[in-house]
């Protein structure tokens, strides 16, 4: 199947040509990284064709994007890998988005947008905390606020030209996709057991919603306009989360020496979003906020069940923690940008909880800045500082806090080609995600071309 | 209000000391008919072909569509090269103006504090690139007559928002067309000159090709015009959120 699909795209462009007025852009993309550490691994490699195809008509298109990818290292443990080209070329293919959109559906102010697509709402920089239809693709963790694309009927009916209401159905949960290479274990949490007992396996079940319209759809609102020089919206999801929590762990004996297997159950907790963004000017600083307030549909509550250690039947001996309550909480980002006379754009967000970073009273703050400026007509973009600040328990800062540092240098000299240089460095301590990132220094480079 | 793509005009005032007033209302009437001239049309279609040019003699190019209506109503949507391709520029009245990227689909609320930045990497900055009236962006004063050409010093009125110190702009005294300029910095040095041409459709002139040099990097653009229709009736809906980020 997979060769069947790889024919096709390689004579994709062929067949576009021979199909009147259909765009066909693609980018060639590849970014490699190296780790810091004593034996310089690699902690990325990725080579991706990025295509896209559009046909327009006068009041409908079409446009969907792939990605076909060599993703990773050959992953091999014994010779038998040495036969699956698979294996020793691992390689995918991922539909991004594929849509229609009609124009004036029924009445003329009424668009409709139907088939797999991104909804991007909010108006911060790649961290909106609003922007929640969509699941989170986190495979490359260090691409913040990369999104996939979900299967949505999206109607917006606009009033005039500056208001407008929008209505999302999503028919189908899709769960975000966690890390790969070094960061694949950042969203896990750490199993403390008891002392005199040893991890042995650990194991867990992952319980998806139903694909019915009960469990698995979700539905959106969002009305945005224009007053007072400031674009505004606010927007109501009735959604899941998607990244699961925990809300059942089984230990049971698998050795004589206090040997423990450990079973989780994981789920997607259902939840409410009320949100308001805005983006506006302040003299001649471009500024902007957003808030989502998330209200849990129940209290996430962690059941650990013991018995099987005591010899007892499952179920008898248990003790519950409280993961997550049903207390409304809420994310928030507020930011602003600016370009001094002499071209160093600077751009400064604070950010009040992290995508994964749920329930009152457990969201860390965040300061994420870049400062740039292009020089030889923008041959040359120079980014060096950029990063981020974290501070995880105000009462404790020095013991709970993060700093990490993402300076580049992009070469952009020759039409559609694209050559960047980088670092990725972190420094921290406690529990907040990036300070677990400090054994993942590394070197990025990375080469685009557009055609 | 009728339109034109040109406005690398952004002209501005620099009077030392006041003019006489006659000058002033010679200064008034000749911005008016300037505006006439540029603004005659009701709207304008065109492409774009922008060829920047460093001090090295490297030449890229950028090609786009551009959609105008009205003295301040204006989408500039790249076609050319690739890599930039279906990145579009909204500037609308009061100083409004919107950037849509597709990789981010969303359109972004840009600030006036951009107004100095090269546009797309060229030597024009989304300054330049803004359609004004000169009537009621300017005022100044009239330095001499070369031959055929007024030569005006101009100013930025006190309402308006300018990187431009003045600017100086030889005007045609038949047509009313510019036909070259200089801008200046604030620390009043020569920034930028451009050269225009123009060309006559119909009952209407545009310029066909503007030569601008950034005369502090050496580098230039030159943009020309071509596939120019006007009077097409372009609806407002062209110059709207939801035009950008879909159509």
């Amino acid at each position: 199947m997979k060769r069947i699909v790889l024919f096709l795209i390689i004579f994709l462009p062929f067949i576009v040509r021979a199909q009147d007025q259909i765009v066909l852009r693609g980018e060639l993309n590849a970014n490699q990284r190296m780790l810091l550490n004593d034996g310089n691994d690699w902690a990325w490699n990725e080579n991706r064709l990025d295509l896209a195809l559009e046909k327009r008509f006068e009041k409908t298109r079409f446009f969907g994007n792939l990605w076909l990818r060599h993703l990773g290292a050959p992953a091999l443990s014994n010779s038998a890998g040495l036969y699956s080209q698979d294996r020793i070329n691992p390689w995918s293919l991922d539909i991004r988005e594929a849509y229609a959109e009609v124009r004036g559906f029924f009445f003329e102010s009424l668009d409709l947008k139907v088939g797999r697509q991104r909804i991007a709402w909010g108006t911060s920089d790649m961290l909106s905390p609003t922007d929640m239809l969509n699941p989170y693709d986190l495979e490359d963790i260090l691409d913040f606020g990369r999104k996939n694309g979900s299967d949505a009927l999206n109607l917006t009916w606009y009033f005039d030209d500056a208001w407008s209401l929008q209505a999302i159905y999503m028919p189908w949960f899709r769960p975000a996709n966690l890390p790969l290479g070094p960061f694949s274990n950042v969203f896990s949490s750490s199993i403390e057991l008891s002392e005199g007992l040893t991890l042995n396996e650990y194991s867990d079940r992952l319980r998806m919603p139903r694909h019915n319209l009960k469990e698995g759809a979700s539905i959106g609102f969002r009305m945005k306009g224009f007053a007072l020089n400031t674009d505004v919206s606010l927007s109501y999801i009735y959604g899941r989360e998607t990244l699961p929590l925990v809300n059942g762990l089984i230990l049971s004996p698998a050795g004589m020496q206090g040997e423990t297997n450990v079973e989780s159950t994981l789920f997607f907790p259902r939840y409410q979003m009320l949100g308001a963004d805005l983006a506006s000017t302040l003299g001649n600083v471009g500024v902007w906020a957003e808030a989502a307030v998330f209200f849990p549909d129940e209290e996430v509550v962690m059941t650990t069940d013991i018995s099987q250690l005591y010899g007892q039947p499952q179920g008898s001996v248990t003790s519950d923690s409280l993961l997550l309550e049903k207390t409304p909480y809420t994310r928030f980002v507020v930011g602003a940008d600016y370009t001094f006379t002499n071209g160093v754009y600077l751009n400064v967000q604070f950010m009040h909880g992290f995508l994964h970073e749920r329930g009152k009273g457990l969201l860390n703050d965040y300061l994420i800045f870049a400062c740039e400026r292009g020089i030889l007509q923008d041959r040359l973009l120079l980014r060096p500082l950029a990063g981020g600040v974290v501070i995880s328990d105000w009462d404790m800062p020095k013991e709970n806090y993060a700093v990490f540092y993402t300076p580049e240098i992009i070469y952009k000299g020759i039409d559609n080609f694209e050559i960047s240089l980088g670092a990725f460095l972190f420094e921290g301590k406690g529990t907040n995600i990036f300070a677990g990132f400090t054994d993942y220094n590394m070197l990025s480079a990375r080469v685009k071309y557009n055609f | 209000m009728k339109t034109r793509l040109l406005s690398l005009v952004a002209v501005l005032l620099f009077l030392t000391s006041a003019p006489a007033p006659l000058f002033a209302q010679d200064v008034a009437t000749i911005l008016q008919k300037i505006d006439q001239v540029l603004f005659q049309p009701n709207d304008q279609t065109s492409n774009v072909r922008m060829v920047l040019t460093d001090r090295n003699g490297n030449e890229r190019v950028r090609e786009a569509s551009v959609w105008q209506k009205g003295s301040d109503k204006r989408l500039f949507r790249f076609t050319r090269p690739a890599s930039e391709a279906g990145i579009a520029f909204l500037s609308l009245p009061d100083d409004l103006m919107y950037l849509y990227m597709p990789a981010f689909g969303r359109e972004r609320r840009i600030a006036s504090h951009v107004k100095n930045q090269s546009f797309a990497g060229t030597d024009f900055s989304y300054e330049d690139m803004e359609t004004k009236e000169y009537a009621r962006t300017y005022t100044g004063r009239i330095l001499r007559e070369e031959g055929n050409l007024y030569v005006l010093e101009l100013t930025s009125l006190p309402n308006i928002r300018s990187d431009y110190s003045k600017m100086i702009v030889a005007v045609n005294k038949q047509t009313f067309t510019p036909e070259r300029s200089e801008s200046y910095d604030r620390g009043g040095n020569l920034a930028k000159t451009a050269a225009y041409t123009w060309k006559r459709q119909g009952n209407y002139w545009f310029p066909s090709e503007i030569f601008l040099k950034d005369e502090k990097k050496g580098s230039a653009t030159r943009m020309v015009m071509f596939d120019v229709k006007f009077d097409t009736n372009i609806s407002d809906q062209v110059f709207t959120l939801r035009n950008l980020t879909s159509f």
